[in-house]
């Protein structure tokens, strides 16, 4: 596949380990093809944060090559530009200057990307905030801030590193769905995304393809799992819903034949979990809490005990995050919109 | 969540104002006049002492210019030598324990080779002098504040060094845009600290050479160390008014201003506990004055960034500054090669020293006698920093966790850190003389004059800096008491109390000298000790006495770091680290 003229981003027999510790990624091929985004899941600290950073060439490989349009990396991708997850935005300087910064590195002069970086505040919706400092934004702001520099470099890869996770729930399904009907629209400049995520549903929203890591004997490995549905997407289709759930069984090692919860059981957890705290006393249906939840079924399987422990664990610190609610915007609940209409500085 | 009051927010709530614009310009044509006019004086009128309370103003102005001149040049060193140090592994690798070597060294105890020195090498024996002073005064500043940015360099935000690297920052961007800001806040705060510890070495140093006799440098130190040697007990309150009122109007015009400024380098996103503020900040940023110099520099700017910038390429290593993950992988090789050398040069320099002082008569029996003194001073130090401890942490403690006694009390401490101790001495010599008191123990006293202000100082600091939420959390269990200093309190203000040792019991070290030996009208009080010692072998010429002595009191300073201080900074890190 890799021969293919149209892959930009392709990842050859990559392992990487930190100093003399056990690899973190084992021999990983990927390939990343124009047009397409692609998914990294996998439970923490399965290697998704590390892949990314050997794409965009911020961490080298210990083996194996990254290329670029069929040239191995050796600094941080020219071609690509990436989102953090905490924004990483410089607060000293002012809404303007950062997303600038990346047409100053290039050596642009200033007029140009003046204009190139307000054209960028417009496509990303925070006309007017070109001379606040990122301190004055509220969360979801500062992300659009942090779309806005990626993008204003026109990089044909987009790398994302949890985009929408440090983000409360409805700022991140808002931004979430923009993005995604700016790269529908053909008027982006990016070519491809990988995504990093937690979330199945993003995942599958947002992916044509995703990656699934998990343990292998020697550090992680990748499978492949293509998400053929058509765009634009469908939350309510049953075929969705079955997306979600065989990437979730793969996550979680549950065989697939044995079968989840009906989905008529839907709506329940999603109330349930923005009611709050109820993740933490029960099992849920898979859907309601994302790629988060823990199985309800009880230990089917021994070693989706530990990984489904491993994740539930986690469930407390990540229930002001986008897994938490089902990313259909269903959000009936009144309490919840309450609770989560708290997006300051509008101003 | 409030929203921050950002440095943007502030601006643009101050209307500027035609009588800001006039006051600042005014209040910069002053400074520029005073600059130039006290540069021209010290250049053109031979050096020499004044005892008349009238010259104090321009005497003032001279060490204050001394003071400036060792911030800037410390400054410059701060920045080079950490870059470099940061930059690569193998030059951090000699240069950072090479700092750690000289921070240790006590400068008064060279400071009159340092003058003979540089009055041998410069021309004109009053820029010898000056060189001197300012480069105690440097030597007692510019170790701290390379630290301080070695430190914010190797611990730049994860995410803020991969988005320079994934932006294809060049170096200068990364510089000015990413590390230097980031490291703003502690470079102006240790700055200010070093400031402070600054105004002790000059006055030394100026007072030493006044008593130098033949030449003597024009400022508050000479002035005092005359009216000293003159026993005249007014001379030398003259010269305490002065150099307070002095340090007052620097904190006021200068430090406040720079510390309320250098807010907006702040990383962390929400509102800190205490918001720095400054009358002149605010009437600076009232004036039109600023906007009109920042459009003049965006001009020179913008010809740097083009000069600087090139896009590296798919064919260039990514810039790594962080250990071990970086692109650039460092051979086992050049390192041995490197330490080898290292050790070779440490080697073959204590080996002349070795061959130095065996040449003395006394032969190594040299070493002897201040390896004993200095247990005296050990204890001194030891005592002072206990009692300091004890004293200063509950009142820095309740200080800090009040917001409005923050307020109030940290400017004040910060001019009472400043004040230089050692213009005290004079008075508590005469004192003790009047009393009768011995000096054996005043001399701890006079020591912790100066070094007590750290721990205050960073016990506050680490109050300031204990989670609200921590306080909320021990208030509902109702945790009060004792119990509460010992599960919260102590384990929260620790690493900053660590810090603030640290700099205590060097700085009690280093003020052994000047506060082991007093004089006053011809009155000479000896303690037994290391830094008596020291002092005296300085006085005679003595130079073999001298290096052993210095280098003893190295080997203490270094020794108490690394037996109880490092450690305590370790076991701070590891288990009471807040964040």
């Amino acid at each position: 596949m890799s021969g293919e003229p149209n892959v930009l981003l392709a990842a050859h027999a990559l392992t990487k380990r930190y100093g003399d510790g056990p690899p973190v990624l084992a021999g990983l091929d990927l390939d990343v093809r124009e047009g397409e985004i692609v998914a990294l899941l996998g439970r923490s600290g399965s290697g998704k944060s590390t892949l990314l950073r050997c794409l965009a060439g911020l961490l080298p490989p210990s083996t194996g090559a990254v290329t670029y349009r069929g040239v191995a990396l050796t600094g941080a991708n020219p071609g690509a530009a990436m989102v953090f997850q905490t924004f990483a935005l410089l607060p000293w300087l002012t809404v303007l200057q950062n997303v600038e910064v990346g047409l100053e590195a290039r050596g642009v002069a200033r007029a140009a990307r003046r204009h190139a970086a307000l054209n960028a505040l417009d496509l990303i919706g925070l006309a007017g905030f070109q001379s606040a400092y990122p301190k004055e934004l509220s969360g979801g702001m500062r992300q659009r801030v942090g779309f806005a520099r990626a993008l204003v470099v026109e990089p044909d890869l987009l790398l994302m590193d949890e985009p929408f996770s440090a983000l409360d729930v409805l700022t991140a399904e808002n931004l979430r769905g923009e993005l995604l009907e700016l790269w529908e629209s053909g008027e982006f400049p990016t070519q491809a995304m990988v995504l990093v995520t937690h979330n199945l549903e993003e995942a599958v929203l947002l992916a044509d393809r995703a990656v699934v890591l998990g343990t292998g004997p020697g550090g992680a490995v990748g499978t492949v799992y293509d998400i053929p549905l058509p765009r634009p997407r469908d939350r309510d289709a049953p075929e969705f819903a079955a997306q979600i759930e065989r990437l979730y069984a793969v996550m979680t090692g549950r065989p697939e034949a044995a079968p989840l919860p009906p989905l008529g059981l839907r709506p329940a957890p999603r109330q349930a979990s923005d009611a709050g705290g109820a993740e933490a006393s029960g099992g849920q249906h898979p859907l309601g809490a994302g790629g988060v939840s823990r199985p309800g079924g009880g230990p089917a399987v021994a070693g989706g005990v530990d990984h489904a422990g491993h994740i539930s664990r986690e469930q407390p610190r990540l229930r002001q995050q986008p897994g938490d609610v089902g990313v259909g915007g269903a959000v009936e609940d009144p309490r919840a919109v309450a609770a989560r209409e708290h997006e300051p500085g509008r101003p | 969540m409030a929203m921050p009051s950002g440095a943007g927010g502030r601006t643009a709530r101050l209307a500027p104002s035609f009588l800001s614009d006039a006051v600042v310009g005014l209040g910069v044509l002053a400074v520029a006049y005073a600059a130039i006019r006290l540069g021209y004086e010290a250049a053109s009128s031979p050096a020499s002492v004044s005892t008349d309370p009238a010259d104090l103003p321009y005497l003032a102005g001279r060490s204050l210019l001394r003071m400036f001149a060792a911030l800037a040049l410390s400054l410059v060193f701060a920045l080079v030598w950490a870059y470099a140090a940061a930059r690569s592994r193998r030059v951090g690798r000699v240069l950072i324990p090479l700092l750690d070597v000289l921070q240790s060294l006590p400068v008064l105890g060279f400071l009159v080779v340092a003058v003979s020195g540089f009055t041998t090498v410069l021309p004109r024996s009053e820029w010898g002098l000056e060189a001197a002073a300012v480069f105690a005064i440097f030597s007692s500043q510019a170790w701290n504040m390379a630290f301080a940015f070695y430190q914010s360099l190797i611990t730049l935000p994860r995410e803020l060094d991969e988005m320079a690297r994934d932006m294809g920052f060049t170096r200068w961007m990364r510089f000015w845009k990413v590390e230097l800001p980031s490291a703003a806040i502690g470079l102006v705060w240790n700055g200010m600290l070093s400031f402070a510890g600054g105004w002790f070495f000059l006055v030394a140093a100026e007072a030493a050479t006044a008593a130098g006799g033949v030449h003597a440098l024009p400022g508050v130190g000479s002035f005092a160390g005359a009216a000293v040697a003159a026993g005249d007990l007014g001379g030398v309150g003259w010269a305490v008014a002065a150099t307070a009122a002095t340090v007052v109007v620097v904190n006021f015009l200068f430090w406040r201003p720079l510390v309320a400024w250098a807010e907006r380098f702040k990383v962390e996103q929400a509102e800190g506990a205490t918001v720095q503020r400054s009358v002149v900040l605010d009437l600076l940023r009232r004036s039109r004055w600023p906007r009109l110099a920042g459009r003049a520099l965006g001009l020179a700017r913008d010809m740097l960034e083009r000069a600087g910038s090139h896009r590296p390429g798919a064919g260039r290593p990514g810039e790594c500054l962080r250990r071990g993950d970086g692109w650039q992988q460092n051979g086992h090789s050049g390192d041995t090669l490197i330490n080898a050398a290292v050790c070779t040069s440490a080697g073959a320099a204590l080996a002349v020293l070795a061959v130095y002082l065996a040449r003395h008569p006394a032969g190594p029996a040299l070493l002897l006698e201040p390896l004993l003194l200095g247990a005296v001073t050990l204890v001194r130090v030891l005592v002072l920093v206990a009692v300091a401890t004890l004293v200063w942490v509950p009142i820095g403690v309740a200080i800090g966790l009040s917001p409005r006694l923050t307020r109030i009390a940290q400017p004040i401490v910060q001019v009472l850190a400043s004040f230089p101790a050692d213009l005290l001495f004079p008075l508590a010599t005469w004192l003790f003389l009047a009393t009768g008191a011995g000096l054996d123990v005043g001399g701890a006293f006079l020591m912790a004059l100066g070094a007590q202000w750290y721990i205050l100082f960073n016990a506050i600091a680490g109050a300031t800096a204990v989670p609200a939420d921590l306080r909320e959390a021990m208030d509902s269990l109702g945790v009060y008491g004792w119990r509460r200093w010992r599960r919260l309190v102590i384990p929260a203000v620790f690493p900053a109390y660590v810090t603030g040792g640290i700099t205590a019991s060097g700085g009690a070290w280093n003020a052994s000298i000047v506060a082991e030996v007093v004089t006053f009208g011809g009155t000479v009080v000896t303690a037994t000790g290391l830094g008596a010692y020291v002092s005296q072998a300085a006085d005679a010429g003595d130079h073999p006495r001298l290096v052993a002595g210095v280098l003893v009191m190295a080997f203490y300073v270094m020794a108490l770091n690394r037996l109880v201080w490092r450690r305590l900074y370790r076991l701070a890190d590891r288990r009471y680290s807040l964040d």
